[in-house]
C-alpha cells in the first residue's frame, strides 16, 4: 500500500480494484485547499460502513477497504433480509439460461472523491462490494455521512457539526462537541458528548432503534425527549418535566392529551436544545 | 443601458453593492406600482423595502431565464398579496394626489388631462384587485402578457379575456365617477 | 369576429402585445357599433393619456431604510468572509445576521444602536420622533428575523435548518412565506428531526384552514414518526374537520398500524375529556 498525496482542483474518480473473495484496502492522503480552515466532509456509501476519527493533522486520510458481499451478510445481524446475490434481483433473470456461459466477477468498484474549497465529497454507490471507509480528519472538520446498508457509522474526536444518517445500521459518536443531527431507521444511536454545542440545536431520531446519550455533568442545555412506544431512562440530576409543545394554543381541555407528549430537562439552567425522538426504541440519557 | 440581469447575477455572487443600482433603477416604478394598487404612500414604501429584502433573501433563485424586471415584479406581487392578506380588514384606498402639471402643454390641456388622469386612477382603485393588478402591470409597469400570465399563473388566453374584462370594468367605474363629478 | 375580440385586439396593440393595430375590417365593425366605438375610445384614452401625475416620488425615508438594510447585509457579509469557515462564504451572509438579531437582548440592543447610527449616516429625515423611529426599526428587525429564518431554513446543514425553524418563532405568525416554507419542510426535508421541528413550529404559529388541509393531505405519505406527531397535534389543536378527516383516514387504512392505534387512543382520550 503506497499512500500518495494529491491536490484536486475538481473531481477525481478513483477506480479501486478488488480481488474476488479477499478484502482489499487502499489509502489516500488528501490535501485541503486551505489547511488552516475547517473542512466539510461528505461521504455517502450505498453498501458499507464509515468510521471517522479526528486527529491533530491538516490532511484527510482516506482508507477504503472492500469486502465481498458474504461479509455484508455477517455484518447485518438483526435478521434483516439481505439480497446477497444481487445479480438475481430481477426475477426474470432467474429464468434465463446460463448454460455455456462463464460467470465474470465484477471486480471494479467506483469510489468518487472530490475536493473543492475544503469540501471533500466521497461517494460510492456500488452494489457488488461492501465498502468500508475509514477517514482521519482534522478535529475541526464538519461531517455529513450517510450509509444505506451494510454497517455502522462511527465517529470519534470530531468538533465540527455532524449530520449522520444510517438506514439499516447503528450510529456511534464519541467525544464529539459540534451540533449533531442524526437519524437511524432500524438500529441504535449512541452519542457521548464532550460538550453540548450552544450555537445550534442538536437532534437525534431513531425510528425502530434506541437512543443512548451521555452528557457531561457541567454541560448547559435543554434536553427534550419524545417516544411513542419506547421508555425513557434518565440518569440526570435534573428531572424531566412534561412540556406542552403548543402552549400558547391551548384550547379548552385539548392540552390534557399527553400521549406522545414532550418531556424536557434543563441542564445547568438550560441552553441550546438537544432533542431525542424515537418511535419504538427506548431513550437513555446519562450523565458523565 | 444597465443590464439588470447582469447586476442581479452580481448580487447573487456576493457583490451586494449592485443591489443599490437595481434599487435606484426600479424604486420609483415599483413605488408607483404599489401606489396604483391602492396603497397609501407609507405602505407603498414599506412594500418596496420588503420587496428588496426578498430580492436579497431569494437571490439564489434568480436564474436569468426570465428578465430581472419580470422576476422583481413577481416578488413585488407576492409581497403585495401577502400584505393584502395580512391587512385586508383595514384596507383603505388612498386618493391620488394631483401633482405639478407638465409645463409643455397649455394650461387648459393640462387641466383636462389631469382631471381625466385623476379619474382613471380613482376608477382603477375601485375595480377588483385581480383586475386592477393586471391593468397596472400592463399599462404602467409595461410588462408583456406572457410575463403577466406567468406571474398570475394563468394561460395567455385567460389573461387576454381578463384584460378585456378589466377594461370594461374600468370603463363602467370611470363613467360612474365621471357622472358623479359632473353632478 | 365579435366586439370582445376587437376590443382585446385593441388592448393588445395599445399595451405593446401586438405589432399591428385593428385591421380595416375590424375598423369598419367598430364604426358600425356605437357601444364598441366608445369602448375603443376609452381604452385609447386610458393607454394614451399622458401620465402627468407620474411618477410620484417616494420619500427620502425609503432610501434611508434601503441603505440601512444594505449596509447591514454588507457588514454581515464582511463578517462572514472574515470568520466564516465554510468555503462558500457568501452563503453564510444571512447566517451571520442571526448573531446580531437573535440570541441575546444585549445584542439586539447593540444592533438597534447600530441601526440608529447608520440612520444618522443616511440622514433620517429630521422631525421623526424617537418612538416612530424605534417602531420602524423594530418592524425592520422583525422583517430581518423573517429574512434570517428563511435564509437558514434553506441551508444545506440540518442543524442550521433547525436553527432557522427556531427563529420562525420570533417572526410574524401571519407571514405566509414562512408558513409555506415550514409546510414544504414538513413534506420534503430529508431529515425527520427537521420535519418534526417544522411541524411543531407551524402549529405554534397557528394553522389556517388551508395549511391544515395541506397537512391532512400529506399525512399518509409521511414516515410513522412524523405521522404520529401530525396526528397528535391535529387531534389536540386542529379543527373539528381535521379530526373527522383523521378518523376517516384511520378507517381507510392509509395510516401506519401503530399510528392508527395511537390515533384511536387519542380520539378516545379526547372524547372522554370532552364528556367530563
Amino acid at each position: 500500500m503506497n499512500p500518495f498525496n494529491f491536490k484536486l482542483p475538481a473531481l477525481v474518480a478513483l477506480s479501486v480494484m478488488a480481488f474476488t473473495g479477499a478484502a482489499v484496502a487502499q489509502e489516500y492522503s488528501l490535501n485541503l485547499t486551505d489547511p488552516d480552515k475547517p473542512a466539510v466532509i461528505e461521504a455517502s456509501i450505498a453498501y458499507g460502513a464509515i468510521t471517522v476519527v479526528g486527529y491533530d493533522g491538516k490532511t484527510v486520510e482516506i482508507t477504503t477497504d472492500l469486502q465481498p458481499l458474504n461479509a455484508l451478510k455477517d455484518n447485518e445481524q438483526d435478521g434483516v433480509v439481505v439480497n446477497v446475490n444481487l445479480g438475481n434481483e430481477n426475477e426474470q433473470d432467474e429464468h434465463r439460461s446460463i448454460k455455456g456461459l462463464k460467470r465474470v466477477n465484477n471486480t471494479s468498484v467506483q469510489i468518487e472523491i472530490e475536493e473543492r474549497n475544503n469540501k471533500v465529497e466521497i461517494g460510492s454507490h456500488t452494489r457488488n462490494k461492501m465498502v468500508n471507509l475509514t477517514l482521519k480528519v482534522p478535529y475541526s472538520a464538519a461531517l455529513r455521512l450517510s450509509v444505506n446498508r451494510g454497517g455502522d457509522i462511527k465517529v470519534s474526536d470530531v468538533q465540527g457539526a455532524l449530520e449522520l444518517g444510517n438506514v439499516r445500521g447503528s450510529i456511534y459518536a464519541e467525544n464529539v462537541s459540534g451540533p449533531i443531527v442524526a437519524e437511524s431507521n432500524r438500529r441504535d444511536i449512541e452519542v457521548s458528548f464532550a460538550k453540548l454545542d450552544q450555537s445550534e440545536p442538536s437532534s437525534l431520531t431513531s425510528h425502530r432503534g434506541s437512543i443512548d446519550v451521555s452528557i457531561p455533568k457541567q454541560a448547559k442545555g435543554t434536553v427534550e425527549v419524545q417516544t411513542y412506544k419506547g421508555e425513557i431512562f434518565s440518569g440526570l440530576t435534573t428531572e424531566f418535566v412534561a412540556e406542552n409543545t403548543v402552549d400558547h394554543k391551548q384550547k379548552g381541555q385539548g392540552q390534557e392529551i399527553t400521549i406522545g407528549g414532550l418531556m424536557a430537562a434543563k441542564l445547568n439552567g438550560g441552553g441550546q436544545k438537544l432533542t431525542l425522538a424515537t418511535f419504538r426504541g427506548n431513550i437513555y440519557v446519562r450523565e458523565k | 443601458m444597465i443590464d439588470e440581469n447582469e447586476l442581479m447575477l452580481q448580487v447573487q455572487n456576493g457583490q451586494l453593492e449592485s443591489l443599490a443600482l437595481l434599487f435606484e433603477n426600479n424604486k420609483v416604478r415599483l413605488f408607483n406600482f404599489f401606489r396604483r394598487m391602492g396603497n397609501a404612500p407609507e405602505i407603498s414604501e414599506d412594500l418596496v423595502q420588503e420587496t428588496f429584502m426578498r430580492v436579497l433573501s431569494y437571490r439564489s433563485t434568480f436564474n436569468g431565464s426570465a428578465s430581472f424586471r419580470t422576476w422583481l415584479y413577481g416578488i413585488a406581487r407576492n409581497t403585495s398579496v401577502d400584505h393584502y392578506r395580512k391587512y385586508k380588514q383595514s384596507l383603505d384606498h388612498e386618493e391620488f394626489d394631483d401633482t405639478t402639471p407638465d409645463d409643455k402643454s397649455s394650461l387648459c390641456e393640462q387641466m383636462v388631462e389631469q382631471q381625466s388622469h385623476s379619474l382613471f386612477n380613482k376608477a382603477l382603485a375601485s375595480i377588483p384587485i385581480e383586475l386592477r393588478e393586471i391593468l397596472v402591470l400592463s399599462r404602467y409597469s409595461q410588462l408583456k402578457y406572457e410575463e403577466i400570465a406567468l406571474m398570475v399563473n394563468c394561460n395567455l388566453n385567460t389573461l387576454k379575456s381578463r384584460m378585456t374584462l378589466a377594461v370594461s370594468k374600468l370603463k363602467e367605474s370611470y363613467n360612474r365617477l365621471n357622472g358623479e363629478e359632473l353632478t | 369576429m365579435n366586439a370582445q375580440d376587437i376590443l382585446a385586439a385593441k388592448v393588445a396593440y395599445l399595451s405593446g402585445n401586438a405589432q399591428t393595430d385593428l385591421t380595416p375590417q375590424m375598423q369598419q365593425a367598430v364604426e358600425k357599433d356605437d357601444k364598441l366605438k366608445t369602448e375603443i375610445a376609452f381604452v385609447e384614452a386610458f393607454w394614451q393619456t399622458n401620465d402627468s401625475s407620474a411618477p410620484e416620488m417616494p420619500s427620502s425615508k425609503l432610501d434611508a431604510r434601503f441603505y440601512q438594510m444594505l449596509a447591514m447585509a454588507q457588514a454581515a457579509q464582511r463578517n462572514a468572509i472574515n470568520s466564516d469557515n465554510d468555503a462558500k462564504s457568501t452563503d453564510g451572509l444571512l447566517d451571520r445576521l442571526k448573531h446580531w438579531l437573535m440570541p441575546k437582548p444585549a445584542l439586539q440592543f447593540a444592533m438597534m444602536a447600530g441601526i440608529f447610527s447608520l440612520g444618522y449616516f443616511t440622514k433620517l429625515p429630521s422631525g421623526e420622533t424617537t418612538d416612530v423611529a424605534m417602531n420602524n426599526l423594530q418592524q425592520q428587525v422583525q422583517s430581518l428575523n423573517s429574512l434570517v429564518a428563511l435564509s437558514m431554513i434553506n441551508n444545506q446543514s440540518a442543524s442550521k435548518r433547525l436553527t432557522g425553524i427556531s427563529y420562525t418563532k420570533q417572526t410574524d405568525v401571519s407571514d405566509q412565506t414562512l408558513n409555506n416554507a415550514l409546510l414544504n419542510m414538513i413534506n420534503h426535508d430529508k431529515s425527520t428531526s427537521v420535519r418534526l421541528a417544522a411541524l411543531d413550529a407551524l402549529f405554534s404559529r397557528g394553522l389556517n384552514s388551508k395549511l391544515e388541509l395541506d397537512l391532512l393531505n400529506s399525512v399518509a405519505e409521511q414516515n410513522p414518526l412524523v405521522q404520529i406527531e401530525m396526528v397528535r397535534l391535529l387531534i389536540g389543536f386542529g379543527s373539528e374537520v381535521a379530526q373527522t378527516k383523521l378518523k376517516a383516514a384511520a378507517k381507510s387504512g392509509v395510516l401506519d398500524a401503530d399510528v392508527k392505534e395511537l390515533l384511536e387512543q387519542q380520539i378516545a382520550a379526547k372524547s372522554q375529556l370532552q364528556s367530563i
